[in-house]
Formats: C-alpha cells, structure tokens, sequence
C-alpha cells in the first residue's frame, strides 16, 4: 500500500512538472511573447479583463457506462493550455438472471491538456497522470478481475463551443501503465485465483463525449 | 432439318436492324459533307434584275403614255410603242421587275444622294444545309484599295442550335457553382461564440453607432477579433472557388464552344427542314466616295458542326458593280478655262437742276409770291413728276441744298440758310407725296391674260434731304475765276482775301482791297443765293449690266470640285448664282430635278444639256419629254447612247420604250 501510495506521489510529480513548467512560461513569458505578435497593434489592443477560466464537466458516455458518476474540473492556463483534475467513482453491482456483472472503479487523474487555437475551443490533446482501481466481472467472461493501477494516458478530441459558457467535447484516448496489484479471479462466488501479480497494461480510456459549462 | 425458329429469326433481324440503323442514319451527315468536299461547293452569288427606281415622288403622277412622239430635227414624226413587259400602267417607287437569276457578272448601279446600294443574292444549295450543322457566309466588298468583310448571315440548324443551348447551361451550372458570397467560407457561428466568449467588449460596442475599430479590441490573451475571423474561414473552400473563377473563362470556351452570336451579322435563322435552297437578298449601302467606279463583292462560305469548322467553300466569283453617278457629267473644261469675276454694276444717273429762290433778307420762309419762286417751283415739280412717272428710273434720293452770299456775318447766314433748306425741303416733300399718290390714283389696276389682278406699283418713296452750305465760298471762287471781266490782278487779290479762315474778315478785306467789289457784290452774290436740286436716279433696267475683272473665279472652281468630291450641297450653294451647266449637274444629283430643268431650259441645247435634261424629266415622271431630249442628245452625240445604259433614269427609258433598237436602225 505504501509503494503504491509512494509511486503514484512520484508518477504525479514528475507528470505533472510538465504542465507546471508550461504554466510558468505561459505566465511569465507566453503573455508577453503573444503580445508581441502583433506588434502594430499591441499598442492600440485592449485586452478584456474578463476570462472564463475555470470549466467544470462530466462526460456522458461513462454515465452510460453502468452508470459512472465522473467529474471534471479545468483551469485555463494561458492561451493553448489547461489543466485537469478528474475523477470517477462506480461501486454498483448488478445481477442478471445467471451471473454477477458489475464494473466498478475509482479512478483518479490530473492532466493538461494543448489547444492549439484556443483553450476550450478546437482541437485539443491531452496528457494525464491517472490512478485507476477496478473491479470487473460478467461483462465478457464470468472471471472477475481486480486491480489497482496507475499510468500515462493521451487523448485527443475537438470541442464544439455551445455558447459563451458551455462547450461540447469529443474524445478519445488510451492510458497504459503497471497493474501494481492485480487478481484474476475464476469468478466472482468461487473466489479461485488464476492470475495475481503486477503486470503492465494498456487500453483504451476517455472515449468521451461531454459537456461542459465555464465560469 | 435445321431450320432456325422464327423466334430466333426475328431476333437476328431485330440485332442486324439494331445495328445498321444507327449506322445510317449517322452516315448521312458523313455523306453530305464528303459530297459537299469532293465537288467543292460553294456559294451562289448571284445579281438580281430588279431596279429601284429612280422617279421623284414629289412630282404629280404623269399617266404613261403608250407611245412617244418623237419628232426629229428633219421634223420628221417618229412614234415609240411601250415594251408590253411593263403590265402596270402605273408607277409607284417600289416598282419591281420580275426579279430572275442573271447570269452576268457586273451590274451598273447608280449613285443617289451620294449613296450607292449594292444588292445581290446568295444562294445556299440544300445539299449545304443539316439540321447538325451551321452555316455562315461572309460577303467581302473590294473597293478600290480597301476589301472589307461585310456582316455575315448565319444559317443554324436545329440540332445545332440545340446543342448550343446546352453548352450554355452546362456553362450556367458552372457560374452558379462559384459561390459569389465569401462570407459562406466563414464559420460564424462559432466564431460569434467565440467572440462573445472571449472578447465580449465587442459587442458592447456594437451596439454604439460611434466608429471604432473592432482591431482595438482582443480576448485575454491577445487574440485579436480579426486572428479569430482568419481562424473560422475555411481557407481551403475559399481557395478553390477563387481557383473556379479564374476558370471561368476555360471554362466558358470548353462548355460553349459555339457562342450564339447575336450583333454583328445580318441573320442568324434556324432551318428546320432542308428540303430547298436557302436564298438571301443581301443590300449593302455604301458611300459613294470620288474616284469610286467599281466595287467588286465575292463570297466565301463555312460550315461548322460542333463549334468547329468542318468545311470552307472555295472563295465564289466576283461580281461587280459598276458605279455610275451623275456627278460624272459635269463639264470639266469649265473647271481649266479661266474664268473672271463678273461684277454686276448698277447704272445711277443723277440730274441736277438749278433753282433761283429768292428770299427776303435775313429771313428763312418761302414766299411762293416772291420773285419767280412759284414758277421755279413748277419747274421742280415738272421733274419729279417726269422722274415718277417715267418707269425706266427710279428716284432714290432728292437733295436740296441751298446757300446763301456772303454778305452779312456767318454766324447769321449758316442758321438762315439751314431753315431756308429745311422749309424748302418740306415743301418739296409735301408735293412729292402728293405726286406720286396722284400717279397711283391714275395707275388703277391692271389685269392680265391669266386673270391675275396686279395694282399699279405705287413708286417707291423718295427720299427729300436738305443741305445747306451757308456761305457758298466754293462757288464764288468759281465764278471770279471765270469771269472775264475781272482782271487776273483782281483775282490774286481776291484768292488772297479769301484765304483768310474767318469768313467775315475775308468780305472785310475783299471789300477794302478789291476795286471791284461792287461788281462781286451785284453781279455774282445772286447766283450764290440759290437753291440746288439734285435728283439721284437708278435705272430700272432688266438687264443687268457685267463688267469682267481681272479676278480669276476661284469660286466656281471650287464649286465643280466640290461635286466631285460628292459635297454636293456645298457645290449647289456655291454654283446657285452662275446657273450653268455644272449648277444644273450639282441639282440633279441632289435631287432637285425641278431646279435642275428650270437651270438646263435657260441653257442652250446641245447633248450634254439635252441628256441632262433627259435623266430630270425622267426623274419628274414626264416620260415623253425624257424620251425627245435624250433622242436628241443621242443624235448629236452618239457617245450618249452608251451612257445611257449606265444611268438608270434612261436605262428604264430604254428598256420601256426600246429606245436602243431604234437607235441601232437608224445609226
């Protein structure tokens, strides 16, 4: 519990002095640096003080996905980046007339995200620091897996702009990383192991389609 | 057996059918156009008969007669039967004569009112013509040096005139492809959101009608509503519909590869059956320019099929016109003679009569009682009456003038003598008047054969002016000069004395120094105390008298150029006063037959003015007078026989009546 408490302290650490170095440059540098594009005008442009900044979001796709409750929160950092903390937590369980089907998570992350025109509009990728514990059965084999794992994720997408407060994202991506503890049930009632131990993983992830609403 | 079934049989007709059909019908176009290119057909070009006429609708409508009267100079009587071609009795100016092909290569065509129209036919062959394909024909007009292409006559067939109609919309499709509104390339929806989004100062602005640049403003971080609008324009739709406009033109000639013409040419007509000939009555109206005789037309042909050319007639022959005009008669010689100025000059007699009226002294009214005042006055009275009645003068002016002797101061004698004048001359007046009132009371009206009343010219008014000349130094220096009885001493004195410029100092010195100034004073002062009538006269004759300078007439020469060069208003109203010949050619080719005759009757007859006279009466619809003059002038100058074809005044005179064959018998 330890080692994986310490490891992901590490891992959000050194992912996330990325984005910090970019925020830094775009707030001490970056602003000037975009006011220096164009120089004719810099004198006579007036910059508007307001700036919807913060953005808060859920995506829908995973509330269909057996009803994940997940939340989003963002910072705009600058003119093409933001950052991101994230989370999603399902403990449901489900029974079918047979078996057992539940797909339960807790999962973490904290990201950034680079628009290329504009923060929370256009395109955009993303880069995220994530810590995810799963609890899986019955959706395609009765085996029930368990696990704890963190990793990278990258994701990329397009966000339509509602109105000035509300935006409409598309997404997809995929995160990999080490499975720190990881149990393979036969199933869910038998409880028989058939695999345990850490192992490296990869998958698909943030397939999303979300709104958001910015203050 | 093997008999193949009739199933099969139809279906092996059906399959042959099917394929030679459409191999048919195609080859026909194929075979008229290797038929038209092996025997290389052209276009007919072809001169017509028709004449337009040349009688002047102005003038009365002359019947036409059935046969002239021709009386020769013998005085032998010739009769000339009209030619039974010409069914109508009347003459309208649109009479045509059965039109026909004729076969000759030159028409003489004459020149109007400095215009020449030359007309001609064209005369496509059926086997030219298909529904696929399109005609044109240009006439080209050789004059002199020039050649020009006259408009062309297009002749469209239906399939290609449709075919042509679709090129165009293929083209319109196109044009509507272009997108005419750039702001369709803009993504303003989310660029508005984007806007009110980020830079939301705009739109507060928006709603003040003050004038500031949206530049000024721009989101948080710098990003300035114009780097937005770029941003939201789909550069790349953008660049291909600026790519498609370029293209417009290719594009217009791939699509429209026959333009459907619609200035320029004569007729554009699509034919729908090509059973016939297709024939074309061309006119072209040219300018008559000097120098201008023949004017050749040839004709060349295109075919097309889909836009392009597919076949070229051989160029066809040359016609020709002959350009004649009557400008071509005028009298050259005229123009090398030298001729001079002729000034017309106005005879004025003037009479002078001498009256002695004699006033008292010092004082300026007529006593008629006084002296022998009334029978001098008679004797005035006498000559005026002469003068007014007598027509062969007319009295333009009377003159009193009277004068008095020196006798007395100057100041004095210059007021009397004016009112002595003054009196006389109303005086004169009033009995002028008188005379000449009584002269139109005895003149009555007079009548004439034609019916006409004239009045009796009432003479013109005439004109009584006084003149007085106070001292009449003049005519005393006259008389002791030629009065021999005062000595040659005496008259050195005199002139001496009178030298002096003041008047009353001159009768001072001549009454000191002169020994016989009591003589001067007795004999010679009366006669100065007179009055002068002069009578100012202008003959009334017809005849004007001339009188030749040493002035060349540069001005008729002028005049007969300006008709060769085809001015022939300037030339009329320059030759108007000479009225000769060259008048009356410069008024028949203006059309003014009637001026024309009236100039050429004053004239005396020889060929040319007898032919002359010929084409007006021609013109003014008198056929039989046409006839004699031009018999005559053919007589005298067989060379007018052959002119005579040229202008179509005599041509159709010719041709009515037979002149020529006359002509051949007798000459």
């Amino acid at each position: 519990m330890k080692v994986l408490f310490v490891n992901c302290i590490a891992a959000s650490v050194l992912l996330l002095s990325v984005p910090t170095t970019v925020f830094a440059a775009d707030v001490f540098i970056g602003a000037e640096a975009s006011a220096k594009k164009d120089d004719a005008a810099s004198e006579n442009v007036v910059r508007s003080k307001e700036m919807k900044r913060w953005s808060i979001g859920t995506n829908a796709l995973q509330w269909l996905n057996f009803g994940t409750p997940n939340l989003a929160l963002g910072v705009a950092v600058g003119r093409h980046f933001s950052l991101e903390l994230g989370g999603r937590y399902n403990s449901w369980k489900f029974k079918t007339k047979k078996t057992p089907i539940w797909n339960q998570q807790q999962t973490g992350w904290l990201g950034f995200r680079y628009w290329p025109w504009y923060v929370y509009s256009g395109f955009w990728l993303g880069l995220k620091a994530q810590y995810s514990g799963i609890s899986t059965t019955g959706i395609w084999r009765p085996a029930l897996e368990t696990g704890q794992g963190v990793g990278a994720g990258l994701s990329l997408g397009y966000t339509f702009m509602l109105s000035s407060y509300c935006n409409l994202e598309l997404g997809m991506g995929a995160w990999g990383g080490r499975y720190l503890k990881y149990t393979l049930y036969g199933c869910p009632e038998c409880m028989d192991i058939r695999e345990q131990g850490p192992r490296w993983f990869g998958t698909l992830d943030d397939i999303s389609l979300s709104f958001h609403f910015l203050f | 057996m093997n008999t193949i079934s009739p199933k099969k049989k139809i279906f092996f007709a059906a399959a042959v059918a099917a394929f030679l059909v459409p191999a048919l019908f195609s080859c026909s176009t194929q075979r008229k156009l290797s038929y038209i290119t092996e025997n290389e057909m052209g276009i007919n070009v072809l001169l017509t008969d028709r004449e337009i006429t040349v009688v002047d609708t102005a003038s009365f409508e002359l019947p036409k007669p059935d046969s002239i009267r021709y009386v020769d100079e013998d005085g032998s009587v010739m009769y000339l039967m009209r030619n039974e071609k010409d069914e109508n009795g009347l003459e309208s100016v649109h009479d045509v004569l059965q039109a026909s092909y004729v076969t000759a290569t030159f028409k003489n065509v004459a020149e109007r009112h400095g215009k020449v129209d030359l007309e001609f036919k064209v005369v496509v062959p059926a086997k030219m013509q298909d529904s696929k394909w399109q005609v044109r024909f240009c006439p080209d007009l050789y004059v002199l040096e020039d050649s020009i292409r006259l408009d062309p006559v297009i002749i469209t067939g239906k399939e290609y005139r449709k075919a042509q109609l679709k090129g165009y919309q293929h083209y319109e499709k196109f044009v509507d492809s272009i997108i005419s509104d750039t702001t369709k390339f803009v993504n303003v929806d989310q660029l508005e959101i984007f806007l009110r989004r980020y830079i939301p100062e705009i739109y507060a602005f928006k709603t003040d009608s003050t004038e500031v640049s949206d530049e000024k403003f721009a989101s948080a971080y710098g990003v300035t509503a114009r780097d937005a609008l770029e941003h939201y324009t789909n550069r790349a739709a953008k660049a291909r519909n600026e790519r498609r406009k370029a293209r417009m033109q290719k594009m217009y000639a791939k699509y429209v590869k026959a333009p459907i013409v619609t200035e320029g040419i004569r007729l554009d007509t699509v034919i729908v059956s090509s059973d016939g000939d297709f024939e074309y009555n061309y006119v072209q109206t040219i300018n008559a320019r000097p120098k201008l005789k023949k004017a050749y037309v040839a004709l060349t042909g295109e075919v097309y099929e889909q836009g392009k050319m597919i076949y070229e007639t051989p160029q066809s022959k040359k016609i020709e016109f002959i350009i004649s005009s009557v400008s071509d008669l005028i009298d050259e010689e005229s123009l090398n003679s030298k001729r001079f100025v002729r000034r017309m000059v106005e005879r004025q007699v003037g009479v002078n009569a001498n009256c002695n009226i004699v006033f008292a002294a010092g004082k300026a009214e007529l006593d008629l009682s006084m002296g022998r005042n009334a029978e001098e006055l008679a004797k005035v009275r006498g000559y005026v009456t002469d003068v007014l009645s007598n027509g062969s003068f007319t009295l333009d002016s009377l003159v009193v003038t009277s004068s008095a002797s020196p006798d007395g101061s100057y100041a004095i004698n210059t007021k009397v003598s004016r009112l002595r004048a003054e009196n006389l001359r109303r005086h004169v007046d009033r009995m002028a008047r008188e005379l000449s009132d009584s002269l139109v009371r005895a003149g009555g009206f007079s009548v004439d054969e034609q019916g006409s009343i004239s009045k009796h010219q009432a003479p013109r008014r005439m004109i009584v002016l006084s003149r007085s000349l106070s001292e009449n130094w003049g005519l005393l220096d006259e008389l002791v000069s030629r009065d021999s009885t005062i000595s040659a001493a005496e008259r050195e004195i005199y002139f001496s004395c009178s030298s002096a410029p003041d008047p009353d100092q001159r009768e001072r010195r001549m009454a000191a120094e002169m020994k016989s100034f009591r003589y001067v004073k007795d004999r010679l002062y009366p006669k100065l105390r007179n009055v002068t009538f002069s009578f100012h006269l202008k003959s009334t004759a017809r005849k004007r008298e001339f009188v030749d300078t040493e002035e060349i007439d540069t001005l008729y020469a002028t005049g007969v150029r300006a008709i060769q060069d085809r001015d022939y208003e300037k030339a009329a109203s320059i030759l108007a006063p000479y009225a000769d010949y060259n008048t009356a050619v410069a008024y028949l080719a203006l059309d003014r037959n009637i001026s024309a005759q009236a100039v050429l009757s004053s004239l005396e007859p020889n060929a040319d003015v007898n032919y002359l006279l010929a084409i007006a009466y021609s013109r003014l619809g008198d056929d039989q007078k046409a006839v004699q003059c031009y018999l005559d002038a053919c007589r005298e100058d067989h060379s007018k026989v052959f002119r005579g074809n040229k202008d179509p005044e005599i041509s159709v005179l010719i041709r009515r009546y037979g002149l020529n064959s006359q002509d051949d018998g007798q000459f």
